[in-house]
């Protein structure tokens, strides 16, 4: 897989490279399906390589992410759109080893996808509220009241799994 | 277990798999990765607990067995078993139209007839209309994921602005029986506006019929079109065929029947032109093995599997090894365009508009949506323009495509428009709204 070319290329490659795995699971805990990921991935990876000149080196990977987040949110809500909303156990990507993992996951797949996006990158990528606003091009005040509505269905359905009700 | 433990669980999990395999296990214990079965204080003390009461309970047994009991105990049996990391895979058959589709059918070849890369034109009822799947691909050697673009078009404003919806049925045939079947999620569409949607399935491994591990050996992939609704009526389930082949059981990719096509983008040398002595990044309307047949090194950023799809788009770094040149350019007059009713309303050699051979440019001038015609299969399109056009939606076809402007474009924006042919290479038109 990749390498080579030169100058601003080789920054690309080596960016893609070094986050191939975590680009996919961000955008798997999105999307729910291994195969939307890595589409979302893929054509993030074409989008940001078109206009990678002028992206700084600081800059590379909060661009990509950001990328690949948008790609994911909008494969979802396509699909949600069209009623194709799938009814199928969460495909892996090898990093959910635990069956309540998986089961977990599926929980988030049922919230809508803005909710789905924030806690993903609000709790599994660590950003604070104000970068989760810039990615997904809405103010901070909804990130905080989305994840908190989210957190709380959560908090809800996972009693219920536990409590097998 | 709160949600945020969860998520802290899988970050742990992430950055665990991020780490080199040297520095994932420093005790030198050979292991993927370390065998946990708890991912919380409160179930960690569960554990303890349940781990209290096995050795309370043995030692119980150990001390009724020194003194032997009148009756033998029931000895407790705690278990801990740690999850596999896939789940087989699925497949859903179930809406496949039985008698073209079903495991073990059999899909006479005639179906197969008329087809023209990937793409099929039904008659249908009252009007034509299209439902053209093309740009088919298998993927690559991870899965027998196979993917298909769909898009439904008319060549007649009968069923124009009609909705079209459905899933796509793809079946794996050997000969012509089906031995696996898989149906993508659904998508759908505009008639004569071709929005296009990539569906993809997954064909399983086996043999639907018999359970047994495919052979290897030569198979094709049909995907069916759906029985999809338009203007209160319903077409027929488009099928068309593409070979693959299985080895190992692995779906190994496509044989491609169609031309190892043209290909442009980013820095690709002007046709006719040699690649020789540079290093070009492709966004490629062809694929990377197709690239890589006609003597270039293909260096792949991103995914493989991807960049070997048909009609996909892929970053790569491609680089000349042997003699190979550009597709040379043919002559672009024979592009011609025309309406969305037919009507031609510029054509090269009519007058009706302006080709500069030494820029390879034709320039069109096409009402809102338009159909490109061409002698030869369409393959691909690039686009690029100033000012504020949000991007007409393009679809290609065997041999014309549709151009939709979409509703935004600002008028007088000009539109340069790269089409690649068969057989042709980085022709341009410049489009004026």
């Amino acid at each position: 897989m990749a390498v080579a070319g030169r100058g601003g290329d080789v920054r690309f490659t080596e960016l893609v490279e070094r986050r191939r795995g975590a680009l996919p699971r961000v955008a798997l805990l999105i999307t729910g399906s291994r195969a939307e990921a890595e589409d979302a991935v893929q054509d993030a990876v074409e989008a940001v390589a078109r206009s990678w000149s002028r992206v700084s080196d600081q800059a590379g990977f909060a661009y990509l992410r950001t990328a690949v987040v948008r790609k994911s949110t909008d494969s979802r809500r396509s699909h949600e759109l069209t009623g194709d909303v799938p009814d199928r156990p969460v495909e892996d990507l090898g990093f959910l080893r635990l069956e309540q993992d998986r089961r977990f996951v599926e929980l988030v797949h049922e919230l809508p996808v803005q909710q789905r996006a924030v806690i993903v990158l609000r709790y599994f990528n660590g950003l604070d509220d104000r970068t989760i606003a810039k990615v997904l091009t809405i103010r901070s005040s909804p990130v905080r009241s989305q994840a908190a509505r989210a957190m709380a269905k959560l908090r809800e359905a996972n009693v219920e799994m536990e409590t097998g009700r | 277990m709160s949600p945020e433990e969860m998520f802290r669980g899988l970050r742990d999990d992430a950055r665990w798999m991020d780490l080199p395999p040297s520095a994932r296990e420093p005790s030198g214990r050979k292991a993927d990765r370390p065998l946990r079965l708890v991912r919380s204080w409160r179930a960690a003390i569960v554990t303890i607990a349940v781990g209290a009461l096995i050795v309370a309970g043995s030692l119980a047994l150990i001390a009724r067995t020194t003194t032997p009991p009148a009756t033998t105990p029931n000895q407790p049996v705690v278990t801990a078993t740690q999850h596999p990391t896939t789940s087989p895979s699925t497949q859903g058959a179930a809406s496949l139209t039985p008698q073209t589709t079903g495991c073990g059918a059999t899909i006479p070849s005639a179906d197969f007839t008329g087809l023209d890369r990937g793409s099929a034109r039904l008659a249908n009822g009252t009007g034509e209309a299209d439902l053209r799947i093309a740009n088919y691909a298998a993927a690559g050697a991870r899965s027998t994921r196979v993917s298909a673009r769909v898009f439904g078009g008319s060549s007649t404003t009968t069923e124009r602005g009609a909705r079209w919806a459905g899933a796509l049925h793809i079946a794996l045939v050997r000969g012509t029986t089906v031995v696996a079947v898989a149906t993508s999620g659904s998508t759908s569409g505009t008639v004569g506006y071709d929005q296009t949607s990539l569906l993809s399935a997954t064909l399983a491994s086996r043999d639907c019929s018999t359970g047994a591990p495919l052979a290897d050996g030569a198979y094709s992939i049909v995907a069916l079109g759906p029985a999809v609704t338009v203007a209160g009526f319903v077409l027929h389930p488009v099928d068309t065929r593409r070979p693959v082949h299985i080895s190992d059981g692995v779906l190994v990719g496509e044989i491609s029947t169609a031309p190892t096509g043209p290909w442009h983008g980013t820095g690709v040398p002007t046709c006719g032109s040699p690649v020789n002595e540079s290093t070009v990044r492709v966004f490629a309307t062809t694929t990377a093995n197709q690239l890589a047949t006609e003597g270039l090194e293909v260096r792949v950023t991103g995914f493989e599997t991807h960049a070997n799809r048909q009609g996909r788009s892929f970053v790569a770094t491609v680089t000349n090894t042997g003699d190979r040149t550009a597709h040379p350019v043919e002559d672009p007059q024979s592009a011609t365009a025309v309406t969305s009713d037919g009507r031609i309303v510029s054509a090269p050699d009519s007058g009706g508009a302006e080709h500069d051979p030494d820029r390879s440019t034709l320039t069109i001038k096409p009402e809102k949506s338009t159909r490109l015609v061409a002698d030869a299969p369409i393959t691909g399109f690039d686009l690029s323009a100033d000012g504020t056009v949000s991007g007409p939606t393009l679809a290609p076809g065997p041999h014309f495509a549709y151009v939709d402007f979409g509703t935004t474009t600002s008028a007088g924006t000009p539109i340069v428009m790269t089409i690649t042919y068969t057989g042709h290479n980085d022709e341009r038109a410049i489009v004026n709204q």
